[in-house]
């Protein structure tokens, strides 16, 4: 575990120095570092080899979390912070049930959700999170200009993702929350500290009658990553929020999904989880959406 | 450390001490192999094999050669002519086996994924490592073989080609030792089978894991043309290392040290045999005139070592209607590996497993049968619960199936079955000396009411919960004595401490045995302060160097509180003896160590205890003023002791626990656990206590999470933690031991090494349980690793 050769290592204390350091290098060769619970491992490994690492980690700009307009999330904010955090509307409610589960007590004092979901592990739980709750990700270039991506349109393939190699990524923003929303998500793993074998997280609304008005569905775990099943939002609108109609949408999301086999778990059985994870994450989404 | 229990009844023996070496290891004071640094030192990084099975067409080391900084690459044909080829004899057991030949670097071909083609040496390691990548190796694929029962097919493809087959060993275990004798057993155990009111037969398959110590290998040499070779190496048998050492490079026996830093970071057997890394550090070394240091990444560790288990029991059980046990059949298959390890070969594992699959029962009868089968995969390397956690998952399973066949309560079943008098030998031939096992048995049972938890599991069920309840035993091995260990290991089984006293009272102790975060220095300690009557601070113990301590053949089946300890004991009496003898004639009195008590730093006389001397005044006298001496009598205050019990001697315990399974999802949830254990007399409980938490966690966790996993062409896919998945505390049940120990008749202090075997009891007890639980769907459990989904899944068929 000794990292191939690396030429430079800055640590800027604003995005404009960050993203001046990055440009300085020839393109592909350096790489921000965020917490490094990801990225250290497989620089470690030389799975990957940059020349020169940009350390994010004294941009202060790049934390925190504000309600100020809506809900900001500053990327370089880490797991604690979110876990700790309990001023959530129980529309985003599902940031704090993923970020107080990730990793062990060490990765979660260290790890971000800016390089979680820039990332984009094939099996990781803020992917999902984001996903499902529809977050919008602010990528500034060094030119100045900022694009604001969708969840949607950022997360792309397994440990890939919309940002290109010179953006930061400054955070995930929502708005301010519909009325009568909820959202959870819970994962399932072999042991505490596993990657998500399976993970679902589910955001639902609510009209004045207590019906699902709308819903979003997303499942961490798969073979293709992090991904919406669209399958699942739909069976929802309409549900009372009764346990029948739940266990029926569920039963579409594992219907729609390509599962796999692992050695954690095979198809059949990852179906079963997203069934049952979804039952019970879905169950408290309803009751958040209620309060 | 004021919170400190004290001495009871004038002795530290079973005071629950807080470990002396504990603030030094939780403060980072530690020293382990990393933390030692020689000028000159150089760092060696091996290229490993990506393939399982491959001849080596061809290295080409030019381009890390040309790597500024990097100083040699070494391949295995450049040294076949520079040094001895494993085996030899020290490393040999006396069973007879198809022992491979192999050289430090693979010669011709590799043989599993992981396997050292080259060795690179740089002046730092991360030159090492770049080397590492820029050498080219081209191979020609050969057959893989990764299925143990293929291994064995005729015709199947050849691993070690020095041999005709892959079968490196089989033994027949019971009913004489020719194959008419063999023959007559069988027949009568057949009889038994064809007669018996109920038999199972089942196919039972546990995967192949083992332990991780926290900290992994590592090597580090020194040569000078003066003194020699100093290997630091972490290690469980420094002076057997030394041994080999001496034998593969033929360097003269006074030449070469072996040191076992003082703090290894767990051994759990896994550095118990002698490894091939370890002659080619030394030999480079040697050869380059320069310190040479290797220290094993996590992945190398994880692909080379620590893997054990794996193993096939095709399991016969035969009973009567009311819950007699008479006879078992089993046919062991076990995955072996390549068996390039030395000591064990892999298969001294599977031996000892088949040896103890009666465990704590009585058969009238038996037929136990092993083949074990060279595959392309690492070599099985001991792991805590050497050999029969495969063999007493087996048992202990089948035990309840044939509870459930008739209808009986598995715990009835097992108190029916016990040996009920000690000393009895096993129906393959293990001598079990002492203990009660009937006792320990009836305290594991007074920690649960059976009617009361049949009443709740009832209830539970209507509620459509499943819980359940399981049981385990194990007897377990403490430590080996000589006539065990010589034809196992073709080493001596004794316990060797030398004790020398300090003018200034203290006490100095040297072990040759290597402990690798066991507690020694703090057990040592209290018996040496209750046998001189100071305080366990003024004991220093110094392991694992062979220039200073006496041969010990490791710290390895808890050989520490039967044999080493007793040593210990020995030597402080004999020095006892001697201090007595001149305190008698310095006060003009005829007496002996009986008529003295060594209390409180004083040596008093029992019969007028106004007559005494300060402990360090009588040692400063004898070692500093030897005048006035009795005579005959000279000076100093030294022993060395060699202790050999008169038999082999074991420990004993019974576990139970309870479960909660979810048949929606075939997850578990364990709601108690409580063991009962002989352990004999207890020098430190804090010690035993947290030996058998440690051990029951990694019986569970090689269970419930451990697997090392190769694919069909011979791929190590778990080679991290990410895949290699260990428990963590959260996953862990609070755990409640409870002792009825026994003492052992046959060391000094009552005494019994403890903790070696312990979690091979815990996954029949934990698949008992889930078994019990899932009762109403018929489910018996018969493979590991215990996962939910596999659960699940029976759950699912049974209902289908």
């Amino acid at each position: 575990m000794y990292p191939a050769h690396i030429e430079s290592y800055y640590r800027p204390t604003t995005v404009a120095e960050a993203l001046a350091a990055i440009t300085r290098q020839p393109e592909g060769d350096s790489m921000f570092l965020a917490g490094g619970q990801s990225l250290m491992q497989a620089i470690k490994s030389r799975m990957v080899r940059p020349t020169s690492i940009v350390d994010l980690q004294s941009v202060a700009e790049l934390r925190g979390i504000d309600q100020a307009n809506g809900l900001r999330i500053g990327a370089m904010t880490r797991y604690v912070e979110i876990a700790e955090y309990e001023q959530f509307p129980a529309a985003y409610a599902a940031l704090r049930d993923a970020a107080e589960r990730v990793g062990d007590r060490q990765v979660r004092n260290r790890g971000t959700i800016g390089g979680s979901v820039c990332w984009n592990y094939v099996a990781s739980c803020l992917p999902s999170v984001v996903l499902a709750l529809n977050g919008t990700m602010s990528l500034a270039s060094a030119d100045g200009s900022i694009r604001d991506v969708k969840a949607k349109d950022f997360i792309i393939a397994p440990l890939e993702t919309a940002r290109r190699e010179d953006e930061i990524l400054l955070c995930v923003s929502w708005p301010k929350p519909p009325p009568k929303t909820g959202s959870a998500y819970k994962k399932w793993g072999l042991v505490t500290d596993a990657l998500p074998v399976v993970g679902m997280c589910v955001s639902i609304s609510l009209d004045d009658l207590g019906k699902c008005r709308t819903a979003q569905v997303a499942v961490a775990g798969l073979a293709d990553g992090a991904q919406i099943a669209d399958a699942g939002g739909a069976a929802l609108i309409g549900s009372a929020g009764d346990e029948a109609s739940i266990s029926a949408a569920m039963n579409d999301v594992a219907d729609s999904v390509e599962t796999h086999s692992d050695h954690w778990a095979d198809a059949s059985y990852r179906e079963q989880l997203i069934k049952r994870l979804g039952v019970e994450v879905t169950l408290r989404a309803f009751a958040r959406a209620r309060r | 450390m004021a919170s400190n229990p004290q001495k009871t009844n004038d002795s530290w023996m079973g005071s629950r001490l807080a470990r002396k070496e504990d603030l030094r290891l939780v403060t980072g004071q530690g020293k382990y192999i990393s933390d030692i640094v020689l000028p000159r030192m150089l760092h060696a990084v091996f290229v490993r094999s990506d393939r399982a099975h491959a001849k080596i067409v061809s290295i080409d080391t030019s381009a890390a050669l040309a790597l500024p900084g990097v100083v040699c690459v070494v391949t295995g044909d450049d040294i076949v002519d520079e040094l001895r080829s494993m085996p030899q004899p020290v490393l040999l057991p006396n069973l007879p086996a198809k022992y491979p030949t192999f050289y430090p670097l693979c010669v011709g071909k590799v043989k599993f994924h992981g396997a050292p083609v080259a060795l690179v040496i740089a002046r730092d390691k991360y030159v090492a490592e770049d080397a590492a990548e820029l050498v080219e190796i081209e191979y020609e694929e050969l057959p893989v073989v990764v299925d143990p029962e293929a291994a064995l097919e005729p015709g199947a493809p050849l691993i070690n080609e020095d041999h005709d087959d892959n079968e490196i060993f089989s033994m027949t275990f019971t009913g004489g030792t020719t194959q008419a004798e063999h023959d007559a057993n069988d027949k009568e155990v057949e009889e038994i089978f064809q007669n018996a009111d109920v038999t199972i037969k089942e196919r039972f398959r546990v995967h192949r894991t083992g332990l991780t110590p926290m900290e992994p290998r590592g090597v580090l040499c020194d040569w000078s043309d003066s003194d020699g070779l100093t290997a630091w190496i972490t290690t469980q048998r420094p002076h057997i290392d030394r041994l080999a050492i001496i034998d593969l490079l033929d360097i003269p026996a006074d030449k070469v040290r072996v040191i076992a830093p003082r703090d290894q970071g767990g051994g759990f057997g896994v550095k118990a045999p002698f490894f091939r890394e370890n002659v080619i550090i030394a030999h480079m070394a040697r050869k380059l005139g320069q310190p040479v240091r290797w220290i094993e990444s996590r992945y190398e560790s994880l692909m080379n070592v620590g893997q054990e288990r794996d193993q096939i029991n095709y399991l016969e059980v035969a009973a009567t209607q009311d819950g007699k046990l008479l006879a078992l059949r089993n046919r062991g298959i076990a995955d072996n590996g390549t068996g390039e390890t030395g000591v064990y070969w892999g298969f001294v594992m599977p031996f000892l497993g088949a040896v103890e699959l009666p465990n704590t029962y009585t058969w009238d009868k038996a037929d136990v049968k092993l083949r074990v089968a060279v595959t392309n995969k690492a070599c099985l390397t001991p792991s805590r619960a050497f050999g029969h956690f495969p063999t007493r998952f087996a048992i202990e399973r089948a035990v309840d199936m044939i509870a459930h066949k008739i209808g009986m309560e598995p715990s009835d079943l097992r108190r029916k079955n016990l040996i009920p008098h000690l000393p009895y030998t096993s129906t393959t031939g293990e001598y079990y000396d002492s203990g009660d096992f009937v006792q320990v048995w009836d305290n594991l049972m007074s920690h649960i009411d059976m009617a009361k938890f049949r009443e709740e599991q009832q209830a539970a069920r209507s509620e459509g919960r499943y819980i359940g309840i399981g049981f385990g035993t194990g007897v377990e091995l403490s430590g080996m004595a000589s006539e065990v260990l010589v034809p196992m290991e073709n080493q001596p089984g004794y316990g060797a401490a030398s004790v020398r006293l300090d003018p200034r009272g203290t006490a100095l102790v040297f072990g040759g045995d290597a402990p690798g975060g066991q507690g020694h220095e703090t057990s040592v300690a209290q018996i040496v302060a209750s046998a001189f009557g100071i305080e366990p601070q003024d004991t220093v113990t110094t392991t694992g160097d062979t220039a200073t301590t006496p041969f010990g053949s490791g710290t390895i089946g808890a050989r520490g509180a039967s044999y080493f300890m007793s040593a210990v004991h020995n030597a402080c009496v004999e020095i006892k003896v001697k201090i007595a003898r001149i305190l008698a004639h310095d006060l003009g009195i005829s007496a002996t160590l009986d008529d003295f008590e060594f209390v409180d730093g004083q040596v008093v006389l029992r019969s007028d205890r106004s007559v005494k001397k300060s402990f360090r005044d009588i040692v400063e006298r004898i070692i500093m003023h030897p005048i006035n001496m009795p005579p005959g009598e000279v000076g100093g205050l030294e022993a060395t002791v060699y202790f050999e019990a008169a038999k082999p001697m074991i420990c004993f315990n019974a576990d139970f626990c309870t479960v909660e399974v979810d048949i929606h999802s075939g997850e578990f949830k364990i709601t108690k656990w409580v063991s009962s254990e002989d352990v004999g007399n207890v020098i430190n409980p804090l010690i035993v206590d947290g030996q058998m938490h440690g051990a029951i966690v990694q019986g569970l966790s090689n269970t419930m999470f451990e697997e090392f996993i190769y694919n069909d062409q011979g791929q190590q896919l778990t080679a991290d933690f990410e895949n290699y998945k260990i428990a963590n505390a959260a996953d862990m049940p609070d755990i409640e031991v409870t002792y009825s120990p026994s003492p052992c008749p046959h060391t000094p202090l009552g005494t019994r090494g403890i903790g070696e075997g312990r979690p091979s009891s815990v996954p029949g007890a934990l698949s008992n349980a889930i078994c019990d639980a899932l009762l109403p769907f018929g489910i018996e459990i018969t493979e590991l690793p215990l996962r939910p989904g596999a659960i699940w899944k029976k759950i699912q068929e049974s209902q289908a």
